[in-house]
């Protein structure tokens, strides 16, 4: 379509009446569910590293190395030689 | 043929980019639409420094009333390109550069805040589709983003579930070339042509031309 051909009175009446307000009231989003991640501790740390360790203050290490125990902890459990990886 | 840099908030890159596709596709005519209470802040400016600094200028034009931006719009053709600067702040004559574009540049980063507008954004495209009768699509660019992040599963996701927003997965990170070759009047292509900048600025520019391109082969 030309550009002659646009209905610039409805676009200038749309341009002139659409406030971001109403955009946002009439916005059939909910907002909501827009997050992709939510992020949640796995249960073996939140268990028997983050509360007994981190919470207790107990831990003084990097995070790096708190996840990286966190894993061998759990994989120690779950009987598997960490070791031998 | 229309490009319109828009997004509803301030300061999330539009000038930036509008800038340096305005260097690198060299456009008919450049309108600035950011000028608040008649002062140079967006495209003027960064112009003017370009004119100061290096010699080199763009044709742009600082445009405040709805009927000469009308004229503009009305006098375009498919042989031509404009490329329009919007202002950040809800402004009516920004929805009128919107709904009259071939093609709507938003730089967003993935910020909730960010989203928000641009959810909200969306729902101001759909009211100015409806009313122009035709469809508006939105590309969105990542920008200011961190340069070690390649998703933008928030960002992503927000587009699938908007009407007419479409995710490019492309980025323009804050890499410090960018605001330095703003300082010296020149694009990134200019100023460091074997940076990272340049070369995501390059796929934009990439992007962009194929937009227009396919959208020229749909008007037909």
């Amino acid at each position: 379509m030309s550009k002659k051909d646009l209905d610039f009175d409805a676009i200038n009446s749309a341009a002139e009446k659409t406030k971001i307000e109403s955009a946002n009231t009439d916005s059939e989003i909910d907002k909501a569910t827009i997050k992709a991640k939510n992020f949640k501790y796995p249960e073996f740390w939140e268990k028997e590293l983050f509360e007994k360790q981190v919470k207790d203050k107990t831990y003084s290490g990097t995070w790096q190395n708190f996840i990286k125990e966190a894993v061998r902890q759990k994989l120690l459990d779950s009987g598997i030689d960490i070791e031998n990886m | 043929m229309i490009v319109t840099f828009a997004s509803s908030k301030g300061g999330t890159g539009k000038t930036t980019l509008a800038f340096n596709v305005a260097v690198a596709l060299n456009p008919t005519l450049c309108v600035d639409l950011d000028v608040g209470d008649n002062r140079d802040i967006g495209f003027t400016f960064v112009n003017g420094m370009r004119q100061q600094q290096t010699g080199k200028t763009l044709n742009v034009k600082q445009i405040t009333d709805r009927e000469s931006l009308v004229k503009i719009i009305k006098s375009d053709t498919d042989e031509q390109l404009i490329l329009i600067d919007s202002g950040g702040l809800d402004y009516s004559l920004n929805r009128v550069a919107v709904g009259c574009a071939d093609i709507v540049i938003y730089p967003s980063n993935d910020k909730a805040l960010e989203i928000n507008s641009l959810l909200d954004f969306d729902g101001i495209v759909t009211k100015m589709s409806d009313a122009a009768k035709r469809k508006i699509n939105v590309h969105v660019i990542a920008s200011r983003t961190n340069y070690a992040k390649k998703t933008w599963p928030d960002l992503q996701n927000a587009c699938n579930l908007s009407k007419n927003m479409i995710f490019s997965g492309l980025s323009l990170p804050m890499y410090v070339d960018l605001s330095d070759s703003f300082g010296d009047g020149k694009a990134i292509n200019e100023y460091a042509a074997n940076s990272h900048a340049n070369i995501h600025m390059q796929q934009i520019v990439n992007y962009i031309k194929q937009q227009l391109q396919q959208k020229g082969n749909n008007d037909e």
